[in-house]
């Protein structure tokens, strides 16, 4: 019970957390006046932790991982190189 | 078990859907109101605290509420609507008990900033004792009750010094009996620094004006000047404009002398206004006119003469204010002012200097440029063109019971009371507020606060924001 239960939290906090997110940027201020949209996101961890500690089978999905992996990478590395724009002398 | 856990689910699912919901009516407000409670204690996406805080007490409990005391002026907030709005109705809760007149406005031009200030409480007018009559919107108070009616008064007005008017205008125009119309040209050479405004009176002659001005080109962008002639009814008839002189950079490089040339002939007999508008870069450096009858209104920017001539010489004001206020922004226009002979200093620059006078007509000698002048009563750069074309206005410092003042017309609506405290009601349109980063500032006015120690506890500022206009009748 308690695998489903966390799971379901997981999902609809992480899929909340980007959906309200999306909103914001596309409406600013539509979320972010009234509600923290990152209040889902503490959610997706609580309920992440907690669906992890009941999970009692778990299946490899190796492409998955990789793939997930390869895009959280890719923009990372893209992220990082934009924010550290004030360290462009040390570039060269 | 199993019904259980699918009503978790559900929860879980129900609850973004709900979010979603609120903050789409929020966002949205589908009822056209959005309706905002804002205690000065609270912070808000909508509503910003009173700034600056030097110039508020910081907010106390009291009775189980929020308060917060303005010491003096003027302290402002920012609206920050999130959609939309046609106006804004405010609902503010207040106490004062000593401050003369409170006022409160949107911002709705800039450089110079105008606001249009709406009174919150004038204790002047609240303090009388005298009989009123209230016709629509016009409140008619009177010492010695002498007329039954509004209309009464119009068509039989007192003697024009006996009436006093509070956020209301005197329809009664004026007439001077003894005036003769000249046709000789007469020059009024005086550094003026930028908008300006004035009155003349014309009776069976041309309104004539020649302004020579200077673009000094010390701020960048274009400069052009438009004078603007408005008639007894607040009716715009006549215009004169010209363009920048072709350099938008601040290298301070001043322009040739150039003209700019307002006639306007065929008015019938009365007071005519003359707006100047023009940038601070514009220094009108003379005024030729044949008119007889020339004040200036509120405030005059005596400007520096530098690229003009290289001696500033001495400028001689004639006005009845009973206050002035200056200020220059150079050490350079650092000086001794004399008011009727008794020395006003200006000792230091970007602070404003406050002085009282007798409420006679008195000579103001101004030894150099680059000085604002803030004055309550209009000024003439000559005893014989000084006249008065608008009846006494209440200011916080006017004593109206030893004074001429018989009559007060005002639009002035006390606010109500509300258990120990005050609340007045308010509505904007918001298409003349000046909206800059998405935010709408407002402002608390009560000039003498400071200087009579006077406090205004302000508890709440609620508001409902309205998403159509007013329809006309509603």
């Amino acid at each position: 019970m308690f695998e489903i239960i966390s799971r379901t939290g997981f999902y609809v906090s992480i899929v909340s957390y980007a959906v309200f997110w999306i909103l914001d940027a596309i409406l600013p201020g539509f979320v972010a006046r009234s509600f923290s949209v990152h209040i889902f996101l503490l959610s997706a961890i609580v309920f992440g932790i907690w669906w992890a500690i009941s999970v009692k089978e778990y299946t490899q999905r190796p492409w998955l991982e990789i793939l997930c992996a390869l895009v959280l990478g890719i923009l990372l590395s893209v992220l990082t190189w934009i924010f550290g724009e004030g360290f462009d002398m040390f570039r060269s | 078990m199993k019904f259980l856990i699918r009503f978790v689910q559900l929860i879980f699912l129900l609850f973004p859907l709900a979010l979603l919901s609120y903050l789409s009516e929020q966002y949205f407000v589908p009822s056209g109101v959005f309706e905002i409670q804002h205690s000065v204690n609270e912070t808000s996406p909508y509503i910003d605290a009173l700034a600056p805080s030097d110039r508020v007490q910081q907010p106390i409990k009291k009775n189980d509420s929020w308060s917060q005391a303005i010491i003096a002026d003027p302290v402002f907030f920012f609206l920050h609507p999130h959609r939309a709005f046609a106006r804004v109705s405010f609902d503010i809760w207040f106490q004062n008990e000593t401050a003369p007149i409170v006022e409160f406005g949107g911002l709705v031009r800039t450089n110079p900033d105008g606001y249009d200030l709406q009174p919150l409480h004038n204790l002047l007018i609240d303090k009388l004792s005298w009989r009123r009559i209230t016709d629509g919107t016009l409140t008619l108070f009177q010492k010695n009750p002498k007329y039954n009616s509004i209309s009464d008064f119009f068509s039989n007005p007192p003697k024009r010094e006996q009436v006093a008017v509070y956020k209301a205008d005197y329809p009664v125009a004026l007439r001077l009996s003894n005036y003769e119309p000249s046709s000789i040209q007469k020059t009024i050479s005086v550094s003026l620094r930028g908008s300006h405004e004035l009155k003349t009176y014309i009776k069976n002659e041309i309104l004539s004006f020649e302004f020579e001005y200077m673009d000094m080109n010390r701020d960048e962008g274009s400069d052009s000047v438009i004078a603007i002639v408005f008639d007894e009814n607040g009716k715009p008839i006549a215009d004169a404009r010209a363009a920048d002189d072709g350099n938008l950079k601040r290298d301070a490089v001043p322009s040739e002398m150039k003209k700019l040339s307002l006639s306007v002939p065929g008015l019938s007999e009365g007071v005519y206004k003359v707006v100047l508008n023009a940038p601070r870069d514009i220094f009108f450096r003379k005024i030729h006119t044949t008119q007889n009858k020339i004040v200036f209104l509120n405030m005059v920017y005596i400007g520096d003469e530098i690229g003009y001539r290289e001696v500033a010489e001495l400028v001689s004001i004639w006005t009845t204010s009973e206050r002035f206020q200056m200020q220059t922004r150079h050490a350079e226009g650092v000086q001794n002012v004399l008011i009727d002979g008794i020395e006003a200093p200006i000792s230091e620059p970007y602070e404003m200097f406050t002085f009282q006078a007798s409420p006679e007509l008195k000579e103001v000698k101004v030894p150099k440029g680059d000085i604002e002048i803030f004055v309550d009563s209009p000024i003439a750069f000559a005893k014989s063109q000084y006249f008065v074309p608008d009846p006494v206005a209440i200011r916080p410092y006017t004593d109206i019971v030893n004074s001429k003042i018989e009559f007060i017309l005002t639009t002035y609506n006390p606010p109500r009371q509300e258990g120990e405290w005050l609340v007045k009601t308010f509505e904007f349109a918001t298409a003349p507020l000046v909206f800059e980063k998405n935010s709408w500032k407002f402002t608390f006015s009560s000039p003498l606060i400071e200087e009579l120690g006077a406090k205004i506890i302000v508890k709440e500022i609620n508001m409902e924001w309205y998403k159509k206009s007013r329809k006309v009748g509603e």
